[in-house]
């Protein structure tokens, strides 16, 4: 019984729009057709979007391990001042949802942005400077956010190093360059290896930055959203099953490869010892670069911020906006037009949370106990929304639902809800397997029912992961805008959609004070979770 | 000949003296042990040789050079980590090959080194397994050849048997002695057992609180131990207040519980009660009591404890057995 809603939600949540956008894109009008591929290939611009999408990812792995892999060496190797304050704003580009980090970067680089215009100013250029537009600004905005990744699966690699491994390296007679290269790099390789393929497929996936900046540069997941917004859905099927194609077999060469050697230290480990920098020089160059690293992280939360404060249509041609207001903010609480977007994001949030959190529950407490095919299949399925773009979830289910659900306010939570599914059974299968078996043998000893020592023990100690998962999964739906542009209808018009629309009226200060909102939103809920968390945190987890 | 010498070496981390005004040398071809409680000192000394620790203050010099600020990589040290720290990523033939291709030897030697070493520790048929294949005790026998693969100055070793099975300990000790001998390598060793120490090394020094308290040949050490601390890290002892005749400073008197004689009547003999008497196998334990002084008597037996608790029982000291220790 328990199996099989399980089972149905993935199937009908997960398999069947899958199945149905891969089977449809080759029946485009009813019978067995490769034609709308044999087009795509045939038509240059198609091509192109498909490259772009391709050679923009490559960049961005480059891009973001170039900025993140040094600094998780610095944070972890060398004690300075404002070493803990700087890694925790490293942090800062992943509390931006991901549209208003897009228009925040327009409103500060972009052609009119307060930086390209202060350095023009300053140095009397004849145009505004960086000016980022199309790739440019497309590489930047995902080297900004992307580069967390690296820094957070580096760190968490050199955490687990053991520094005896590269002592063992300096005895044997290796210098500095050896033993980076022929060990502490090699050992590395698992998180190199999970960094990229995050990397990679978030940018894969990336629609907010080509979207926004787009200009002439194509790229598949706008491409999806086109066909569709011009009503050629075969397109739009065939683009779909060619991103997800793309996304899934980077994923699984990188998880063969990956999966080859092994690489954990076999004793256990050490960890190293950081070298504090004491010279007076290198002290002013660790500080002056740390607060400019500071200053240029937050800058984008900075500029949202100013903005939200300005006067809708008064920033025109000057270098900084020249009237401010706390208007926007009084209307989006008074105006009830602008309040239901907040509305909106709020019960469809919630509402697909709780979905995720009881199903998320049932399901890995009925899965942990089995080996067999049939949690493999589900496995697959629950990992499948995860792999997949947010436009192919989105695209597969309104299409394959088109008959039932499309058009509806219940739509978008449902989709909400799939998107979240991995991330939610992660986060509490993570709890499952860190608590020792023999607790639940202790207590069926001291003549608990099975049902009791589930309810009363198990659920205790997972309730850290149900948490951190549930509310992950809450500010991820808060902040959606890339599903949500292709499902929503006017009446569950998401904040993210709102912001979009106000931007596109010249609106910057009402779009920038919903993007303020949402930053608030997201902070509070991640406090929150630390807070509920931390206190007797991990009684009796190993 | 000294090969090794530490003068006057210090560390302190922060605040924290870990090791005080060390000194001590290591001949050529000797096994010199340093044996003492966690935290004593001893593996931050094993470091510092090795060059992975600078020391606050003191010298370390090696064939009479000073080495102290040559880093690790040009010390030319063969060094055991107490979780072997063999490369994951490599094979068993590529941990050994590493020392020996940083020195940019060519293939040949390389190979030759290899197999030499691998032979003598007697794992030649494992040169391409993956190290995550390897028991315990065959991991710590590839870190030794790794660690004499690049013929070292010295070889250290850090508590080398203490991640594995007791039962395995034994054996490897023994293996780990006959390979230290047959390459005729001057070696450091660093560990918290007592028997690990006497079994391998030619002298043993003894740290706590970062001071060495005593060196010495096994016997020596054992038998006439420089302090109260000496004597009981080394086993147990039975620390008794004497006095000289016609003196009145009083001393204290070690005598180790295998010295006490009982049941025998002959020389200075004294009347006390057995309080316990616990089988220990081979051996039988007895807790005695005299006028409230306990000493501790470890004896042979016949089958059952001669002794019940309740009986009174006759104990001496033989004249050579018992030590006198020097007043703090």
């Amino acid at each position: 019984m328990i199996a099989l809603i399980v089972l149905l939600v993935l199937i009908i949540g997960v398999l069947y729009p899958n199945a149905f956008t891969f089977i449809r894109s080759f029946f485009p009008a009813g019978s067995l057709s490769f034609d709308t591929y044999l087009h795509f290939f045939a038509t240059p611009s198609s091509r192109e979007a498909f490259t772009n999408s391709l050679l923009i990812s490559v960049a961005t792995v480059i891009l973001s391990a170039a900025i993140g892999i040094p600094l998780a060496f610095l944070f972890h190797r060398y004690e300075f001042r404002g070493r803990s304050v700087l890694r925790a704003i490293a942090a800062a580009p992943v509390l931006l949802p991901p549209l208003v980090g897009v228009i925040s970067v327009l409103f500060l680089y972009g052609e009119s942005g307060v930086i390209s215009r202060g350095i023009q100013m300053a140095f009397g250029l004849a145009k505004p400077w960086p000016n980022l537009h199309g790739l440019s600004a497309i590489l930047f905005v995902h080297a900004y956010s992307m580069y967390v990744y690296f820094l957070m699966f580096v760190s968490a690699g050199l955490d687990r190093l053991d520094s005896a491994m590269e002592e063992a390296a300096e005895t044997l007679g290796a210098s500095g360059f050896t033993k980076l290269t022929r060990v502490t790099l090699p050992m590395l390789v698992p998180s190199l290896v999970g960094a990229s393929l995050v990397t990679f497929m978030s940018s894969m996936a990336s629609f907010s930055a080509p979207y926004i900046f787009g200009g002439g540069i194509r790229v598949l997941a706008v491409e999806i959203f086109n066909s569709k917004l011009n009503g050629n859905i075969p397109m739009a099927l065939v683009e779909t099953v060619l991103l997800a194609m793309s996304s899934l077999s980077v994923l699984f060469v990188l998880r063969w490869y990956e999966g080859r050697r092994k690489y954990s230290s076999v004793g256990k480990g050490v960890a190293s010892r950081r070298t504090v920098i004491t010279s007076n020089a290198a002290k002013v160059v660790a500080f002056a670069v740390g607060s400019i690293a500071v200053l240029f992280l937050l800058l984008p939360h900075l500029m949202v911020v100013v903005m939200s404060f300005v006067k809708d249509g008064t920033w025109t041609t000057e270098w900084l906006p020249p009237s401010y207001t706390a208007e926007n903010y009084i209307r989006l609480f008074h105006d009830p037009a602008f309040f239901e977007p907040i509305r909106n994001s709020l019960w469809m949030s919630a509402v697909a949370t709780a979905a995720n959190l009881v199903w998320g529950l049932v399901a890995t407490f009925w899965l942990r106990r089995r080996k067999d095919n049939l949690r493999r299949f589900a496995d697959l399925l629950i990992v499948l929304p995860w792999a997949l773009p947010g436009t192919v979830v989105a695209l597969s289910m309104v299409e394959s639902f088109s008959t039932v659900l499309a058009g509806t306010v219940i739509l978008l939570p449902f989709v909400y809800f799939i998107r979240n599914l991995p991330l939610v059974v992660r986060a509490i299968d993570a709890s499952f397997a860190q608590i020792d078996p023999s607790v639940e043998e202790a207590a069926a000893t001291l003549g608990s029912t099975t049902a009791y020592a589930i309810r009363r023990i198990m659920l205790l100690l997972v309730l850290p992961g149900v948490i951190a998962g549930s509310l992950l999964a809450f500010i991820t739906a808060l902040g959606e805008f890339v599903s949500s542009i292709i499902v929503y209808v006017y009446s569950n018009r998401p904040i993210s959609i709102e912001i979009l629309s106000q931007l596109r009226q010249f609106n910057l200060g009402t779009a920038s004070a919903y993007g303020v909102l949402l930053i608030i939103l997201i902070a509070v809920t991640l406090l929150a979770g630390e807070r509920l968390r931390s206190p007797g945190r991990d009684p009796l987890v190993q | 000949m000294r090969h090794l010498e530490l003068a006057n070496l210090s560390k302190l981390f922060g605040s924290t003296r870990a090791v005080h005004e060390l000194n001590l040398h290591v001949d050529r071809g000797e096994i010199l042990s340093i044996l003492g409680p966690s935290g004593c000192g001893k593996t931050t000394t094993l470091r510092m040789i090795a060059g992975l620790e600078p020391p606050t203050s003191g010298s370390i010099l090696s064939n009479g050079r000073d080495i102290t600020t040559l880093p690790a990589r040009l010390r030319n040290m063969g060094m055991v980590f107490q979780n072997y720290a063999l490369f994951p990523h490599l094979d068993v033939f590529e941990n050994i090959a590493f020392g020996l291709k940083t020195r940019r030897l060519d293939a040949a030697t390389v190979e030759q080194r290899v197999s030499k070493a691998l032979g003598a520790v007697r794992m030649q048929e494992y040169e391409r397994r993956s190290v995550h294949q390897l028991s315990g005790g065959q991991q710590q026998r590839i870190a030794l050849a790794r660690a004499l693969a690049i013929e070292p100055e010295v070889l250290l070793l850090d508590e080398p048997l203490s991640n594995l099975d007791p039962s395995l300990r034994e054996e490897l000790r023994d293996q780990i002695r006959s390979i230290i001998r047959e390459f005729e390598v001057t070696t450091v060793f660093v560990t918290h057992d007592q028997q690990e120490a006497f079994a391998l090394a030619d002298r043993v020094a003894i740290m706590e609180a970062g001071i060495c308290r005593q060196v010495g040949k096994p016997a020596e050490v054992y038998n006439r131990p420089a302090d109260a601390f000496v004597a009981g890290f080394l086993g147990k002892a039975n620390l008794l207040p004497g006095r000289f005749v016609g003196l009145d400073d009083g001393v204290t008197v070690m005598v180790r519980p295998e010295n006490v004689v009982l049941g025998k009547r002959d020389g200075r003999t004294f009347e006390a009660f057995v309080g316990q008497a616990v089988m220990e196998g081979a051996i039988v334990q007895y807790t005695l009591d005299y006028n409230g002084t306990r000493i501790t008597a470890r004896t042979f037996h016949h089958g059952a404890p001669t002794y019940q608790p309740g009986d009174s029982v006759a104990i001496s000291f033989p004249a050579d057995c018992y030590h006198v220790l020097p007043k703090s």
